[in-house]
């Protein structure tokens, strides 16, 4: 009996000592912050200033807006740690353009790996929150569930000079882009190191297809038939983030 | 041996205190859980495990599915459109009209039984009963609120936070709790009394008329109704459905939600319990009354691509007038009025 009672007591002991383990810190980890930049080519955007996007269109941005997720950190090996980060972007809100990745365990990365929007599981209802997201932020299709990815909206001048709005709302599962950008020997190594990410615009538009605001001038996901700019945009975004510097 | 016992009783209180609830303190304890029950006939009912459903979840949802805090104008609240004594339809418009005079597109649906829907909206396009709760509220043509600010005026009004408290541990109000409070309380709009249930559970007794209808609504030389209004629990499989309205529909319905050539003119199959109460009928509320649903059965619909092969395939004007009268009558037994007066439904 007294052994069973001795069993249990260190059972209980164990049992305390895992279940409060987060804090220790075995491994040491550090953050990756980032910064994110916008750009139009090699100028950095406001909404002020007009652009010309590849096919030629004069354009202005009064809305720039994006969810980020399913950041990773590839290996040397292939293998890859996952962070739970949903950082939703807004050019407008600079307190939305840096975020750090916490829980970086030290050794030597190849790849970053993130994704434009929100995978299929957490897009298939707007109740599961996590990181940034929240509906009463408009990144949302209300009577359609899912979340909007990514949302460019602004004006263009047309072939007769006059001013036309464009509306950008990419989103649905097939709008899910992943996006890899490769690391050239990076290292984490006993303390934060910061990333700074350049969005381009231009690339958005043009890098490997050239989309025509004249031609797609509203498009959103979850109403257009029209197909096509959806892939075409998608190759274009893998091509949009770059890194600029690693400190 | 007594003392080990106690001895490891601290060991786990302490270990982790801060889980501890602080004892005589309401918030602390949380709220009370509901078990809701599947009635009678009815398939078994999954709550979400993201939002159990507590009595006072219910309480908030039933307060602010009452409440035009949440139109943009202060004027309008679910309950505008979704009124108890005609099934929560809206009984005073064909289309419904938001807060800025215009008018949508359709016929507001009935609200009963929503524990079991797979997906809301006449076009499935909300995935859950959690989801659906915004698009009413954000609607432009509907109570066209911004969602931050419905969420300012809950968490600075002088009752609203303390609920909250009450129903989900924290004074502040989040889209995610006003969607899960609201969709708690539709999940308790249960309706299973009617004459019919009655009927089945051996209480009362049809009329022959009604018992002819009954026979005429499963048979698929006949009415053929149970195709879509599965006989039973629900009065319907919540599929979608080309019903042959119109040849050319001016709403596509759920082509809308998934841009498929093939859901053209398609919409949910609407549940038949309280059909007598939620007139007009149809997406579009074209019809005023049920006999005219079911002479469109009968004769009415049209050939449409996208037809539905049970009606594709049934003879128009198989049912004579009476047939249908009787066919009507038995949709008369459907009305649950236990539901319509049930004060735990109603405006609190």
């Amino acid at each position: 009996m007294r052994t069973i009672s001795q069993a249990i007591v260190i059972f209980l002991a164990i049992l305390m000592l895992n279940g409060c383990k987060k804090d220790e810190q075995e491994i040491p980890q550090q953050e990756i912050q980032f910064v994110i930049d916008h750009s139009s080519g090699s100028t950095p955007i406001n909404f002020f200033d007009v652009f010309q996007n590849p096919a030629g269109n004069s354009f202005k941005t009064s809305t720039l807006k994006y969810i980020l997720s399913n950041f990773k950190l590839v290996k040397q090996d292939g293998s890859f740690d996952s962070f739970p980060n949903i950082e939703v972007v807004n050019e407008e809100l600079d307190t939305t353009k840096t975020f750090k990745l916490n829980n970086v365990v030290d050794g030597s990365y190849t790849a970053l790996r993130f994704s434009i929007g929100v995978d299929s599981i957490q897009n298939a209802t707007l109740v599961n929150g996590g990181g940034d997201l929240d509906p009463s932020d408009g990144m949302v299709w209300t009577w359609n569930t899912g979340y909007i990815f990514l949302k460019h909206e602004g004006q263009f001048l047309d072939s007769a000079g006059i001013l036309q709005p464009f509306v950008y709302h990419l989103g649905t599962n097939s709008g899910y882009t992943e996006i890899e950008i490769p690391l050239q020997s990076f290292k984490m190594e006993g303390k934060l190191k910061t990333i700074r990410l350049n969005f381009d615009l231009i690339k958005m538009y043009g890098a490997v297809n050239t989309l025509n605001y004249a031609i797609w001038q509203n498009q959103q996901s979850v109403t257009t038939s029209d197909k096509p700019w959806i892939l075409a945009i998608k190759a274009n975004l893998k091509q949009s983030f770059s890194i600029r510097s690693i400190e | 041996m007594r003392n080990i016992w106690i001895l490891c009783a601290i060991f786990i209180f302490n270990s982790c205190a801060k889980d501890v609830p602080v004892p005589g303190d309401d918030v602390a304890q949380g709220p009370t859980p509901l078990n809701i029950q599947a009635p009678f006939g009815f398939p078994q009912l999954i709550t979400p495990q993201n939002n159990p459903t507590t009595l006072e979840g219910v309480a908030l949802g039933r307060k602010l599915f009452y409440d035009p805090i949440l139109s943009g104008n202060n004027a309008m609240s679910c309950a505008s459109c979704h009124a108890q004594n005609f099934g929560f339809t809206d009984h005073e418009n064909t289309l419904s009209t938001g807060i800025d005079g215009i008018s949508g597109t359709r016929n507001s649906m009935p609200l009963f039984n929503l524990a079991w829907a797979p997906a809301l909206l006449w076009d499935g396009g909300a995935a859950d009963l959690e989801s659906q709760v915004l698009a009413p509220i954000t609607s432009p043509i509907e109570m066209h609120e911004d969602l931050t600010n419905a969420l300012d005026e809950l968490n600075t009004h002088n009752e609203y936070p303390a609920l909250f408290e009450k129903a989900f541990g924290t004074k502040s109000a989040t889209s995610f709790l006003l969607m899960k409070a609201i969709a708690q309380f539709e999940r308790t709009m249960i309706s299973a009394d009617s004459k019919y249930d009655r009927y089945i559970r051996g209480d009362e007794h049809f009329s022959e008329q009604e018992i002819r209808g009954m026979n005429l609504f499963s048979d698929m030389n006949k009415g053929d109704c149970t195709h879509c209004h599965t006989l039973g629990g629900l009065f319907t499989d919540f599929g979608y459905r080309n019903t042959g309205l119109d040849l050319q529909y001016s709403d596509q319905g759920r082509f809308l939600i998934t841009l498929n050539e093939s859901d053209k003119g398609k919409f949910k199959t609407p549940s038949l319990r309280n059909i007598a109460l939620t007139a007009p009928y149809m997406h579009d509320g074209r019809f005023e009354t049920l006999l005219e649903c079911v002479q469109h059965y009968n004769t009415g619909f049209l050939q449409h691509p996208n037809l539905d092969p049970a009606l594709a395939f049934s003879v128009q004007g198989r049912l004579s007038q009476t047939e249908m009268e009787d066919i009507v009558a038995f949709l008369h037994t459907l009305t649950d009025s236990a539901f319509i007066a049930n004060q735990a439904f109603s405006a609190p």
